[in-house]
């Protein structure tokens, strides 16, 4: 391989983990943020609002129904309106994010449900506010749970980056498309294809690993 | 409302814990309570009419079978659970209506430990106890010293740093109760607070929150469906059935004297079952009459076997016994098999001050 492709892989590489980390950061908070409201506000929660959780869930269930594909192009206007462009990793960085929150969104939900009642019970019998049951509580009883929702959440958004590289957001994706599969590259394609297993192979170990330990306790 | 007040004075032979303070003040009063749920088979009644007065510094049982409503009842108590109608005053507050910080207040006045222990699975226990203490903005050295204290107390002094999967069921009890009394409360309400404990690890947290009780003068209410817990630690007692009080009392009463079926069903005085089933074919076709006596405690003298021997006038044959003391009085059955003539039994019958009851029973 020659020392260009080398240097372009390079900055595929790194395109794609700024991609990945930026959009990373604002799914952990947005998706906790919206699993809190879906779990707080249902029947008989500690901020029970019916209508709320229902409109929530719906434009949730919508934004995952449409492929991300479709959605990537779908948002051009919004990305234009919030970025200034439509290509490079920070046109990117507003599809998967607005892809990714809502899938991390639900999977966090199954995790806050599974918090039991009676725990959240003993907290409030024993002169917990609301805030203190949602951080003292809720989110440290869910976070193994989270965390292994979070580490799927990352590694289908590294699937999604790739995928906005079909549109010139660039990144591994990117560079495969354009020389793998547009010039007959094969070492290229391949070596995005190790590269990739790599990386999501090392997210899933440190996932599970955090996970392990928080669950050992 | 209040029918079940209890009269130190009126009872000779009254071992109750003397009450430090006021004795008759009301901590706890429920008035007229009611709760009603919608379901999708129409309402169900979960409470109805309950009108009770917990006395300061006593130990009060609400005993009942599962679904009776014993487990709603004392989440009304600090506000779990809402009413549809009736009043709760804790010291006099009418909580119902509190809101908020009033009510976060009210509730930290107010302990409660849990079947299932409810302790958090990702907090160590020293974090367990410290979680009351930290949301009501306490000094983190206040908390450490709490946290020793009430550790050293319940015998943990070694497990500050152990999750709770470490722990055994009755030490995540322990962790339950040091918890509960961090925020030092007036009441502790338990919710079925032994029913997933092992015997050994049940006498040793009754002997606890009697320890707690006497110590520290903590008003202390509990429902379990076991009578067991009622007879070694509870005062009074209350049985609920179907959602009402059938029945309350000093639990020495109420053990030896039951009135609803409800509270003959679940307080049933030792060897009355297997005595009946027992003794009976034993002496079938013999000319031997079998005797029930039954003593319920308001003498509180054990029986007397001689005087019993002497008014028979015959040979008495032993055939099952079982006395019990709750509350100090001797509780429980004999039943005897004697040869004594009819005209003797009746007179027998007749006599008083040898037991409670007598009957004879059928020896078919």
């Amino acid at each position: 391989m020659s020392e260009y492709m080398l240097a372009a892989l390079w900055t595929a590489f790194v395109d794609t983990l700024v991609m990945v980390s930026i959009s990373s950061v604002i799914v952990w908070f947005a998706g906790i943020g919206l699993a809190l409201i879906l779990v707080t506000t249902t029947a008989g929660a500690i901020f029970q609002a019916l209508t709320l959780n229902r409109l929530l869930g719906g434009v949730i269930n919508a934004f995952r129904a449409v492929p991300f594909i479709i959605l990537l192009v779908a948002l051009i206007p919004l990305t234009r309106f919030l970025t200034g462009t439509t290509i490079g990793i920070w046109a990117a960085i507003v599809p998967i994010t607005i892809s990714a929150t809502p899938f991390f969104a639900r999977v966090a939900e199954v995790s806050l449900r599974e918090v039991s009642s009676g725990v959240i019970e003993a907290a409030e019998a024993l002169g917990c506010e609301r805030k203190d049951v949602i951080f003292r509580v809720l989110l440290p009883e869910a976070m193994p749970g989270i965390i292994g929702g979070f580490t799927i959440t990352v590694v289908a958004m590294i699937g999604a980056s790739a995928m906005a590289g079909a549109i010139g957001a660039g990144g591994l994706g990117d560079l495969a498309i354009r020389y793998g599969y547009q010039r007959y590259d094969t070492v290229v394609m391949f070596s995005v294809i190790a590269i990739l297993i790599v990386l999501v192979g090392g997210i899933q170990l440190v996932g599970d690993r955090i996970v392990a330990y928080l669950r050992a306790r | 409302m209040n029918q079940i007040t209890m009269h130190h004075d009126a009872q000779p032979f009254d071992v109750s814990p003397v009450i430090a303070g006021a004795p008759n003040s009301e901590i706890v009063t429920l008035a007229n309570l009611g709760k009603t749920y919608s379901s999708s088979n129409g309402p169900i009644t979960a409470l109805k009419n309950i009108n009770l007065g917990i006395q300061q510094s006593e130990i009060f049982g609400i005993i009942g079978r599962s679904g009776a409503g014993k487990s709603t009842l004392i989440r009304t108590i600090n506000r779990l659970e809402r009413l549809t109608t009736g009043t709760v005053k804790i010291s006099g507050i009418d909580i119902g209506a509190l809101e908020g910080r009033a009510l976060v207040d009210i509730r930290r006045k107010i302990g409660m430990i849990f079947q299932h222990f409810n302790l958090l699975s990702s907090k160590t226990v020293f974090e367990n106890l410290a979680l009351p203490l930290r949301a009501s903005g306490v000094k983190p050295d206040l908390i450490r010293e709490r946290a020793a204290n009430l550790l050293e107390l319940v015998g943990l002094s070694d497990k500050a740093r152990t999750y709770p999967s470490r722990l055994s069921g009755g030490q995540k009890q322990r962790v339950g109760i040091a918890r509960a009394l961090m925020l030092n409360p007036d009441i502790i309400l338990c919710d079925e607070a032994t029913s997933a404990l092992d015997p050994e690890s049940t006498v040793s947290i009754l002997a606890l929150l009697k320890d707690i009780n006497k110590k520290m003068g903590i008003t202390i209410i509990l429902i379990t469906h076991e009578m067991s817990v009622i007879r070694n630690i509870c005062d009074r007692v209350a049985v609920i059935e179907g959602g009402e009080i059938v029945e309350s009392g000093p639990v020495w009463k109420v053990f030896g004297l039951p009135q609803s079926d409800a509270a003959k069903a679940l307080l049933r005085s030792p060897g009355d079952a297997s005595g009946d089933d027992n003794c009976t074919p034993h002496y079938e076709g013999t000319d031997k009459t079998l005797l029930k006596l039954t003593y319920s405690g308001e003498s509180g003298e054990f029986p007397k076997l001689e005087l019993i021997t002497r008014a028979l006038q015959g040979d008495v044959e032993l055939v099952h016994a079982a006395i019990d003391v709750v509350q100090g009085r001797p509780q429980g059955t004999l039943f005897l098999a004697t040869s004594s003539n009819a005209v003797q039994v009746q007179d027998f019958l007749k006599r008083e001050g040898l037991f409670s009851k007598a009957e004879v029973l059928p020896n078919v």
